[in-house]
This record gives structure tokens, sequence and C-alpha cells, in this order.
């Protein structure tokens, strides 16, 4: 009986008809992203809802003109996105996110004046590297070779982000996380004025980012941070 | 670089999983399901929590996946048959298949896993239970269940 139920399981277990493995990953991979994505739709709505009661009404205001415009990939700023105080961007900020956004385009050099001692690089709220200005006119001096931060894979460059996006923002301040709390900035540069770029809220959370530019009251650059949501 | 954007060594692991799951995504699954969609499904589960390079053995996790959802699939197919007999008149049954194979699968996925883990594959009762998340005895409990349930089929068919 033992050998019969042997042959018949092994024929049970060929009654599978094999397909493409790769096309069976990448559907389930489909299936996978397609959820996560109506998962962060809910979890968007419900974080802007927490943010509407914990803030108040005199939080949610109109948001100041922080729209860029570089190069062919202008930049648009949806109206009655919420922004939790704190100056605007000023003139000097707008130019120098300009900046940032044209040399990670490959448009020209940055155009951003960097600190003599160099500028940190990091990821959310640890600064990991030290470059020296001469440096950052490469752009591979800009990836971190970080293997994961926050469920992303490494490595990670703010500059392929910005370079990859087409409708940024610009805040100064502490901004929102995407549909989380803010994320206080590396305990180092604290005191220094924090720019931040990061897409407007029509990308949806999973392809949330944001570059945040540590400048002191020169407008001289110290450190850039990067940093992406994680469900 | 992205949230699930990088699954190129899933995928390369995956290849490799790909024909052992298949094989018992077949055993397991409800004959009316094609057991592909079985293993896809178990995929699309496990990598929204986790790659499956980081899993200490993705196998016995998808494995474990792919037989939960073989166990509540055959759950909801048998409550629509028993909400709707006419359907399960229309069903595709177990009966077409030559009757060794019938009797097989009128067995619960857990039972035709224990027996095709151990009989098949050489698993120890031990690694069962895990994969089961039952304790050594009940997955032996199971098995002997199964075997007593096919030998009384068997003599059914031969009285």
């Amino acid at each position: 009986m033992r050998d019969e139920l042997r042959r018949t399981l092994q024929v049970l277990a060929e009654q599978g008809q094999s397909r493409d493995p790769d096309q069976v990953f990448l559907a389930a991979t489909q299936v996978a992203r397609r959820r996560q994505r109506r998962t962060l739709v809910s979890g968007t709505v419900a974080g802007v809802a927490v943010a509407i009661l914990a803030v108040g009404p005199g939080l949610v205001g109109k948001r100041n003109d922080t729209r860029v415009a570089v190069g062919s990939g202008a930049t648009t700023v949806p109206p009655g996105t919420i922004v939790p105080g704190g100056p605007a961007a000023s003139e000097r900020d707008r130019l120098m996110v300009a900046g940032l956004i044209e040399f990670a385009r490959e448009v020209g050099p940055p155009a951003l004046t960097f600190a003599e001692e160099g500028v940190q690089l990091g990821l959310g709220e640890d600064l990991i590297t030290r470059r020296a200005p001469s440096e950052l006119n490469d752009p591979a001096q800009w990836v971190l070779a970080t293997q994961e931060f926050r469920s992303h894979v490494g490595p990670f460059s703010a500059l392929t982000l910005l370079r990859e996006s087409r409708s940024l923002d610009v805040s100064v301040g502490p901004h929102p996380h995407c549909a989380s709390a803010p994320v206080p900035p590396p305990a180092g540069v604290a005191h220094l004025r924090r720019v931040s770029v990061h897409p407007d809220a029509a990308d949806g959370c999973l392809g949330w980012f944001t570059v945040d530019i540590y400048v002191d009251a020169e407008g001289i650059v110290h450190a850039v941070t990067l940093d992406l949501w994680a469900p | 670089m992205r949230f699930l954007r990088d699954t190129s060594s899933d995928q390369e692991r995956f290849r490799q999983l790909y024909p052992r799951l298949l094989r018992f995504a077949a055993v397991v699954a409800p004959t009316e399901d094609d057991p592909n969609d079985l293993v896809q499904e178990a995929v699309a589960q496990t990598l929204r929590r986790h790659r499956l390079t980081d899993l200490q053995s993705p196998e016995h996790y998808l494995r474990k996946s792919i037989l939960r959802l073989a166990s509540n699939r055959r759950r909801t197919l048998s409550a629509r048959r028993r909400a709707n007999p006419r359907l399960a008149r229309m069903s595709p049954a177990v009966d077409s298949h030559p009757s060794d194979l019938a009797d097989l699968l009128r067995l619960p996925p857990s039972v035709r896993a224990v027996l095709f883990l151990v009989e098949v594959e050489g698993w120890t009762y031990r690694q069962v239970s895990d994969l089961l998340g039952c304790s050594e005895q009940a997955a032996r409990a199971r098995a002997s269940r199964g075997l007593r349930q096919l030998r009384t089929a068997l003599m059914e068919e031969t009285r």
C-alpha cells in the first residue's frame, strides 16, 4: 500500500503544469505592489486625518509659493497641502534646490556653496559620511552604499531620486514624513536651516522621499540627508 | 532602490524554489485550483512583508503559506457547495480522477501534505510538525488518519 501511495502522490505532484518561474514571480510582485499601494492610500488618508485633528485648522493653511522651475522638468505644487508651519522657502532656498536638481539631472555642475570642511551625507537621522567640496562634483560620490534603509534596498543617492522625479516641492523646517510624524534632523546639524525637497502628495507614500539640505545663515551647505517612507 | 523594486535576488531565489513549490502546491491544492495560482499568491503575500533572501528558509515559509492558502480555499469551496447543492453537482468532482487519486484528493490538504512530505520527500515528522505548526505526535496522527481513510476506501473499492 505504501508504494502505491507514493506512486499516487508522485502522480499528483506532477499534475501542476510548469510555467516560466520568472512570469509567476513577476505576476506575484505586481499583485504585491498593487496591494501595497492600496494599503498606502488608506494609510495616507488616515494619516492626513490624524494630522488635521492633531495640528488643528490653524496649521492647515494655504501653501506658500514653493514651486521649483528647473529646465524642462518644471515642477508644480498642488494646492492645499498640509504644511507644518515654520519659515517659507526663500528665493535663495529655491535657487539652491534648483541648482541641486540641475546637477542631479546633469544640466550643469552643482550651483551650491559647500562648506570648506566638507558636506556630511546621511540617511534619515544618521550622518554617514563626509565628502570634500571637490568630491561632490562627481555624482558617484553622492552614493551611500548602505544595504537597507527603512525597508528599501540600497545603495542610496539623493541625486538619483531628484533626477527621476518630475513633480517636486520645497519646504523649510520640520515637515511631515509623508503620512507619518516629522522625523527630527540629525543631532549635529539640528541648529542649521533645513531646506527640504520632496515629491508632491500625488505620488503617494510609497514613492515619497525627502532630500534635506542643511544650510547656515550664509546659505552654505553643511549636510544633505535623504529619507524614505516605509510602511 | 525603492521598496519592492529591487527584486532580482528574490527572483533568482524563486527560480530555484519554483519546481519544488509547484509540486507541493499540486499535492495540497483543491482540484478546482491551478497550483500555480497558489504559488503565485503565496509569493505575493510573502513579498508584502519580506524579501525572500531575508528569510531564513524561504522554501519552508512559502510551503507554509501555500498550505494555509490551500486549506482556506478548500474551506471556502466546501462552504459554497454546502450552500448551493446545484453548484456541488456542477463542480469538477474528484470522482473524475482515477480512484486512487480521487481517494487521496478527498483528504484535507494538511493530511496530503504530511503524507507527501514524509513518503515522497523523506521529511521527518519533526520537520513536518514545524511546517504544520503542530506537535510531532499530531503530525503522526494526521498521517495515520490519512492512511486509515485511504485503506478504508481501498477496501470498499475491492469489495
